[in-house]
This record gives C-alpha cells, sequence and structure tokens, in this order.
C-alpha cells in the first residue's frame, strides 16, 4: 500500500515543479496529473482507513517527542471528498480562469494560480489528517494564506479589499490559536491532542474553557461560527468562481470538522452549549441576510454561513445519529454549492454583471446551465427526491431524537430557515427562466458552458441528483466516520 | 465610538485572561509535569547527532513544521509576485531616483562578499551553534538587497530565482522521501551517518536539509524584493522593448 | 520580589492587548498591518516564556564545556517553545509580506490607504 503521506508530499512537490517549469501548460498538466493520481488513490485509502487507521511515523521520531499523524476514517473520507472537489475545480479552472480579473502579467499569474491552489489542497489534507495540535496551526496557515491570496486573485478593488479583510481576521484568529496552544503546552507538556486532551481533563474547569474559548475565536473564524463569519459573505463573493465554489465546498467544512473534533475531544465538550446556540444564531442570520442579497454570489454565501451553521447544530447535538447526519448534510451543500458557484462563474463570464437581475431569461440561452443551476438550487432547499431532501430530514430526525430545548428550538429554526431558502433560491431560478427580450436579442449571453466547465459541475450535480438513491451505500461509509469523529 | 467600544472589548477580554490564568502563570516553579522539551534534551544526540537541541527540534523531530514553514514561505513569495503583477516593468530607477554614488557602490561591492559569507556561515552550522537556514538565508539575501539598492546591479532575474527556488524545495522533498528507506519506512527520517556531535560533519540530513533551506529562504526574499520593486529582469526587458516603440 | 517569567507574561499580555485593540481602531491599513505585528511579537514573547527557568542555559550542547553533557542537560531551558516560535516568526513575515502587498495595489487603485475611503471594507 503507498503510504497516506503522499497526500501532503504529492502537492507540495507538484508546486515547486510548477514555478520551476513556469509554463502555463506544464502547470495545468502537473496540477491536474497530481491531483487526479490522488482521487484515484483516496478511496482505496478510505476502504483501508475504515477497517484500520493509518498511523503514520514522521522523521522516525515516535509521538508525542514527534509529530503524531495518521489517516484514520473521517480524515480519509476528507481526503476523498477535498480530491475530487479539487479534481472537478481544476477541470472548470481551465477555461475559466483566463476570464478572472483584468491586469498585467495574465500568464504568470495563471502559473501560480495552479501552484496556490496545490499548496491548498496540501494545506487542507494536512488539516485533516495531523493529530499534533501545532502541526495543525502549520497546515491551517497554509490553507488560510492560499485562501487570502486566492480570493485576491482577480485584483479587482472588491477582491482586493475581501482578501484585506479576510487576512486581517483571519491573523487575529491564528494568534489567539497560537495563544490557546502555548497555555495548552504549558499545561501539559505536550502538543499531541490525545495528552492535552488527558491534561485538560484533569486540569481546572477554568483553564479548559480559556484554551477552547481561545481555540473556537482562532478556528471559528475559519470556519465561519457565527458571529466571526464577517468575512465570508465579501471574500466568497469577490473570489473567481472556482475559489468561491473550493472555499465554499470544503475549505470552511473541513475546517468546522476539525473545530467540532477539538471541541469534542479535547476540550471535553466546554464550548459544545455554546456552539449549538451561535449555530442556531447563524441559520438565522445566514439566511435572512441571503434574502436580501442583489448579487446572487452574496446570496450564495450568505446561504453557506446557513448552511454551515446547520452542519455546526447538528454535530452539537453529540449524539451518534446528529454527527452521521452533520456528515451527510456536508457531504450534500459540498456537491450542491460547488455546482451553483461553478454555473453563477460562468453567468458573471457571459453577462459581465453580478446581480441576478441582470440574469433574466439567461436560462433559456444557456440550458446546461440553467438546469444545473435550478437542480442544485432544488436539493440545496431539500425538494424531495434529491440528496438535500434526505440529509435535512436527517438532521430534523437527530434534533428530535435529543429531546432537548435546543433540539426542539433546532427544528423549529431549520423548518423556518428552509421556507426562506425555498423563498429566495426560487427567486432566483424563477428569474433565470423568466421572460426577457434584451437579453434574448442582444449577444451578451452567449454560448452555454464550455466542455471542461460543463463535465465538472455535472459531477457535482450528479452526487445531488444520484445521492437521494444512494443513501444506503453513503451511509456505510459515513457511518465509521461519525464513530471516528467522537476520538482524538 | 469605535474606540470606546475597542477598548470595552479589550478590557473584558483582559479582565478574562486574567483572571484565569495570570495568577496561575506567574508562579514561577516549572511545570509540574515533564514536558516534550525535556524529553528532546535527551533525544538530541541519539536520534539526530546534533548539538544545538532546537535545531534538533526543528529539523528532524518536527521537520514536518519546517516543511509547512518553508511552504508558507513561498506561499508568500508567489503570492507578492501574482499580486505585485503591475508594478513590474516600473524599475528600480523609479524607486531611487539617483543611483547609490561612489561610496555606497564601492562600500557595498565591499562588504558584499563579507555578508554572503557570513550567511554561508550561519547555515552551515545550524546544527552546531544558534542559526541555521531561515537567518542564514536572510543573511544571504540582505547581500542581494544591498546589490540592488546602492545600484550595482539594476535587475535581477526572476525566472532564475524561481529555478533556485523549485530546485531547493524539491531538494527538501527529496530529501524527506530519502528517509523511507529507514526501518520504520517513514517521511523525513535521518538516515544518513550522524557522525560525532559537536563536527561540522554531523547530525546526518540536518545541514543538508537546512542548506536547502537556506538556498530557498535567500532566493524566495530576493524575489520578493525585486517584484515589490519592480526589478525582475522580464520586465526590465519588456520595459525597454515598449521604450523603442 | 517580582518573577522575571510574571514581567515577561504581562508584557506578552500587553503586547496583544495593545496590538488588538490598534487592529480593531486603526483606519490607516499599514497601522492595521503593523498592530497585527505587534500582536504577533506578544505571542511570540508568550511562548518563548513558557520555556523559561530559573538559571537556564541556551539549549545547546557544548562538547568543549567543563560540565558532562548529562550535566549540561540538566538545567537548560525547554527548546521546544523557541522551535515553536522560529515557525511562528516566519509564519507571521509571511502574512505581513502578503498584507503589504494587498496595500500597496490598494493603494494602486484607490489612492488611498484609509479604511473609511474604500467601499466594500466595513470593519
Amino acid at each position: 500500500m503507498v503510504s497516506p503521506m503522499l497526500l501532503i508530499a504529492m502537492p507540495l512537490g507538484a508546486a515547486f515543479l510548477i514555478v520551476l517549469l513556469g509554463s502555463k501548460m506544464a502547470a495545468r498538466i502537473v496540477a491536474i496529473a497530481t491531483v487526479a493520481f490522488l482521487a484515484v488513490l483516496a478511496p482505496i485509502w478510505l476502504s483501508a482507513a475504515i477497517s484500520e487507521p493509518f498511523v503514520i511515523v514522521l522523521a522516525d521520531v515516535l509521538p508525542p517527542l514527534g509529530i503524531a499523524f495518521g489517516l484514520d476514517a473521517v480524515s480519509a473520507g476528507f481526503a476523498l471528498l477535498i480530491a475530487v472537489s479539487g479534481l472537478l475545480v481544476l477541470l472548470y479552472s481551465f477555461p475559466y480562469i483566463p476570464h478572472a480579473g483584468e491586469f498585467k502579467g495574465k500568464e504568470k499569474a495563471e502559473v501560480r494560480y495552479y501552484a496556490i491552489f496545490l499548496l491548498l489542497l496540501a494545506g487542507a489534507f494536512g488539516l485533516v489528517m495531523t493529530k499534533d495540535i501545532f502541526n495543525l496551526f502549520v497546515f491551517f496557515e497554509i490553507l488560510c494564506i492560499s485562501s487570502y491570496l486566492l480570493v485576491a486573485y482577480s485584483q479587482e478593488e472588491r477582491a482586493l479589499e475581501a482578501g484585506f479583510k479576510y487576512m486581517v481576521l483571519g491573523s487575529i484568529g491564528s494568534a489567539f490559536m497560537l495563544v490557546a496552544i502555548g497555555l495548552s503546552y504549558r499545561l501539559s507538556g505536550s502538543l499531541a491532542m490525545a495528552d492535552i486532551a488527558k491534561a485538560l481533563a484533569a486540569a481546572p474547569n477554568s483553564y479548559a474553557t480559556l484554551v477552547s474559548v481561545l481555540f473556537v475565536l482562532g478556528f471559528g473564524i475559519e470556519a465561519a461560527v457565527f458571529p466571526l463569519n464577517t468575512w465570508l459573505p465579501d471574500a466568497h463573493s469577490s473570489a473567481p468562481s472556482s475559489i468561491s465554489a473550493v472555499l465554499s465546498g470544503f475549505v470552511i467544512e473541513v475546517a468546522l470538522v476539525v473545530l467540532v473534533r477539538l471541541s469534542l475531544n479535547v476540550f471535553s465538550g466546554a464550548m459544545l452549549s455554546v456552539l449549538a446556540v451561535l449555530a442556531l444564531a447563524g441559520i438565522l442570520v445566514g439566511e435572512m441576510a441571503a434574502l436580501g442579497q442583489k448579487e446572487l454570489k452574496r446570496a450564495l454565501a450568505f446561504s453557506s454561513i446557513g448552511q454551515v451553521s446547520m452542519m455546526l447544530f447538528a454535530f452539537t447535538l453529540g449524539s451518534e445519529i446528529g454527527k452521521w447526519a452533520g456528515l451527510g448534510q456536508l457531504l450534500m451543500h459540498a456537491g450542491a454549492k460547488s455546482a451553483l458557484f461553478l454555473v453563477s462563474g460562468y453567468f458573471i463570464v457571459r453577462t459581465g454583471s453580478h446581480e441576478i437581475e441582470a440574469y433574466r431569461g439567461l436560462g433559456r440561452k444557456m440550458p446546461a446551465a440553467g438546469a444545473f443551476f435550478a437542480i442544485a438550487a432544488l436539493s440545496l432547499v431539500g425538494m424531495p427526491p434529491l440528496f438535500g431532501f434526505f440529509t435535512k430530514l436527517r438532521i430534523v430526525e437527530a434534533a428530535a431524537a435529543a429531546h432537548s430545548a435546543i433540539g426542539y428550538a433546532g427544528i423549529v429554526v431549520i423548518l423556518f430557515a428552509t421556507v426562506i431558502e425555498s423563498i429566495y433560491l426560487f427567486r432566483i431560478v424563477r428569474t433565470l427562466y423568466g421572460a426577457n427580450a434584451e437579453v434574448a436579442a442582444s449577444g451578451a449571453a452567449s454560448g452555454d458552458l464550455p466542455a471542461f466547465a460543463w463535465i465538472a459541475v455535472a459531477g457535482f450535480v450528479l452526487l445531488v441528483l444520484v445521492g437521494g438513491f444512494m443513501i444506503p451505500s453513503f451511509d456505510r461509509l459515513l457511518q465509521p466516520m461519525a464513530a471516528v469523529l467522537a476520538t482524538i | 465610538m469605535r474606540k470606546v467600544i475597542g477598548v470595552l472589548l479589550i478590557a473584558s477580554f483582559a479582565f478574562f485572561v486574567f483572571s484565569l490564568v495570570m495568577r496561575d502563570l506567574w508562579a514561577e516553579d516549572p511545570a509540574a509535569v515533564r514536558t516534550l522539551g525535556q524529553a528532546a534534551i535527551e533525544q538530541t544526540i541519539p536520534q539526530s547527532g546534533a548539538a544545538n537541541t532546537v535545531t534538533a527540534i526543528v529539523v528532524q523531530f518536527r521537520g514536518l513544521d519546517t516543511l509547512g514553514e518553508v511552504t508558507v514561505l513561498f506561499l508568500s513569495a508567489l503570492g507578492v509576485a501574482l499580486l505585485s503583477g503591475e508594478f513590474a516593468g516600473r524599475g528600480l530607477k523609479e524607486v531611487f531616483r539617483d543611483d547609490g554614488g561612489f561610496i555606497l557602490y564601492n562600500g557595498a561591492r565591499l562588504v558584499l562578499p563579507i555578508i554572503v559569507l557570513v550567511g554561508v556561515y550561519i547555515v552551515a552550522h545550524g546544527h552546531l551553534s544558534p542559526g541555521g537556514g531561515f537567518p542564514g538565508g536572510v543573511l544571504v539575501a540582505t547581500a542581494v538587497y544591498a546589490v540592488l539598492m546602492t545600484g550595482v546591479k539594476n535587475e535581477l532575474s526572476t525566472r532564475l530565482m524561481a529555478v533556485i527556488e523549485g530546485f531547493a524545495g524539491l531538494a527538501f522533498v527529496g530529501l524527506g522521501l530519502l528517509g523511507l528507506l529507514s526501518d520504520r519506512f517513514s517521511f523525513l527520517a535521518n538516515v544518513l551517518p550522524k557522525g560525532s556531535p559537536g563536527m561540522l560533519f554531523s547530525a546526518g540530513i540536518i545541514p543538508l536539509i537546512y542548506a536547502a533551506v537556506g538556498t530557498k529562504v535567500a532566493a524566495e526574499l530576493s524575489t520578493l524584493v525585486t517584484s515589490l520593486t519592480g526589478s525582475d529582469y522580464a520586465s526590465a526587458e519588456k520595459e525597454a522593448q515598449g521604450g523603442k516603440r | 520580589m517580582i518573577s522575571v517569567s510574571a514581567v515577561l507574561y504581562s508584557t506578552s499580555m500587553i503586547l496583544i492587548l495593545l496590538g488588538l485593540y490598534g487592529v480593531l481602531t486603526r483606519k490607516n491599513l499599514v497601522r492595521v498591518v503593523i498592530s497585527l505585528d505587534v500582536m504577533d511579537l506578544g505571542v511570540n514573547i508568550f511562548l518563548v516564556t513558557i520555556g523559561y527557568i530559573r538559571d537556564g542555559r541556551a539549549p545547546i550542547y557544548l562538547s568543549d564545556a567543563p560540565l558532562s553533557l548529562v550535566d549540561q542537560a540538566s538545567n537548560m531551558v525547554d527548546p521546544l517553545p523557541q522551535a515553536l516560535v522560529l515557525t511562528a516568526i516566519v509564519i507571521g513575515f509571511g502574512v505581513t509580506a502578503v498584507a503589504l502587498t494587498l496595500i500597496m495595489r490598494l493603494y494602486e487603485r484607490n489612492g488611498t490607504v484609509m479604511v473609511s475611503d474604500l467601499r466594500g471594507l466595513k470593519w
């Protein structure tokens, strides 16, 4: 069996190689070959990790002195999600990225785009695999810095501003995280998560509370936990659409799952009830804000806040079925939201506008794009035969099974959020198919999705289409993942 | 208004932190637990052969952190080059209106070899004394700055820097993969002979990794400055062509 | 008597809080970045202080010292936080470089580095 260490070493090496070669064609080939290779290996690692987790000894030094590292069911599942999403988004980037932004030196910038994209993937892989709290910080920074850069990629004014805002908040967060790491090291004398968990459980309660508050402040910024997510709508709406898809599709989710895993296992659940309340507030605020947006990508970004908060709520229920439901929702959201952002990227390219109103009638001009958008949107709302219906239903079931005040409050909030979601998503879809002589006549919207973009979007849409019918086979993967989520 | 809110926020946060931990932190006795640092001090010589325990931790025991750290630097150099695309071609001449003058020009040429020598010394002795790849690389890069700022040379080929950077990065990953030859088949393991601690040729792959890191840091920081001041070679060429037209 | 580590811990906390205050209130983007650096500095001092022990020595073995290796090891300061700080400094540097480049680009586009003159930045 090939060592899962390749998940880190290959994207890193490929990024160095791309910069070394320095040509656009070589960059595309190296990037797609690397990610495709990992996407092929990931299912093999996943099936192996479910029966027995990989333990990776780094530098021939056993943890805790060395870095504790490994691939268990959760990290292998996420590695598969990241690799497949990364592959599809790379395919989409080939035709799309030349449209992103107007600035000098675009040829060279495109080479750098693929290098940074690979580093983002490496950061995400590392984040889910590491069991060492400082190593977590390092991979977190790789992930964050590459997202700042990719958000600002188009170098339009709003992109630069959004990137800067994201960066300032992210840097404050990482400072808090470092303080939390220092405090845990002083208490436990170790950086391995398992040792810190033991030490924090034995320490006075206030200590664990402080460490977890600092950690949630730091990590919550990336995971878009409710009051810390002010950067998200700006960043996700100003980034190139391929990057919005990646950020909404797995970056927030990876951060969220790591945060949940640490809160559950290392910080002895000190913050769980607080997180549950924040999650409900996040659902309400995100969906309400999405309702009032005029720009499509901004509305989708606010909807991401709502959806991610929904997953966080499911995770904080604490029960096995809650985690299971949360993971299902996460998978559905990765498919649906990526597809929505990718399609909206071409809406913007074809019309040159970010506003929903400008897309009136576009669904008829771009039949495939319109159909993909509609299916993904319906799944996000939770229409019955689609994947979204089943995942949302399971969250409601889990909330009901909790028999607690917060669980019942959650059901009310989620149902209310679904109503709001359906209002604004249906409105967008109706606008897409509305009559508009102007768009029909003008040549602005010429052509549907290019072939590579079509394949990428179809891949994501396929997930939400067949997901509902494949629930049993997904469950065989999600159930062990949910069980592992409750352990380090 | 925001100042008041800021002060209130900070004050409540400070109160929270102080009330919970500061009293505990002020007590000076070292933590009662045995820390990883103590384990590292004991394991440094047998496992890595380095005299400097910090280096042993940075390069070997927690080598993956260092690989990540190098990646972050690489990312920021990439990012600066990406975002500064539009400064390109403006040229250093516009940033520094006059040349350095006789004293600066010749002074820079005089101290240049010394700076580079000290930088290389610090990189090579990383496993024996404070220093290593990062500070040494920064020193070498300052020599490049001196060259650019005093007008000894006006441009630097970013392509060459990218090649050096890429090779150094691949060398780090390659040295890490060498570790797969070890018994436990582990990335970044120290498989080369360790020699006797305190000697220049000791500590296995640690000096080699630090050499790669030093090269990479020097190349990256040079790229940073050239792309920020628009003095990269390729764009200077473009400007010259534009001038002819 | 006030101990050394008490002084250092307090300094680090004050720097972190000062930096945080600066980030929240300053309107000049360059000052925001400087505040972030002050905060980073505080965090780094905090981390180094964790490894402090009274009368400790640098965690480097000397082959020509009068003490045996074991004696040398007995009162070395904790090297691990130092290694962490090394990493943290480099990461902080990388972030600062990117932040300053973003500011340069924003300045080029808008001719200003003040938050209030930028459209999208609502703090």
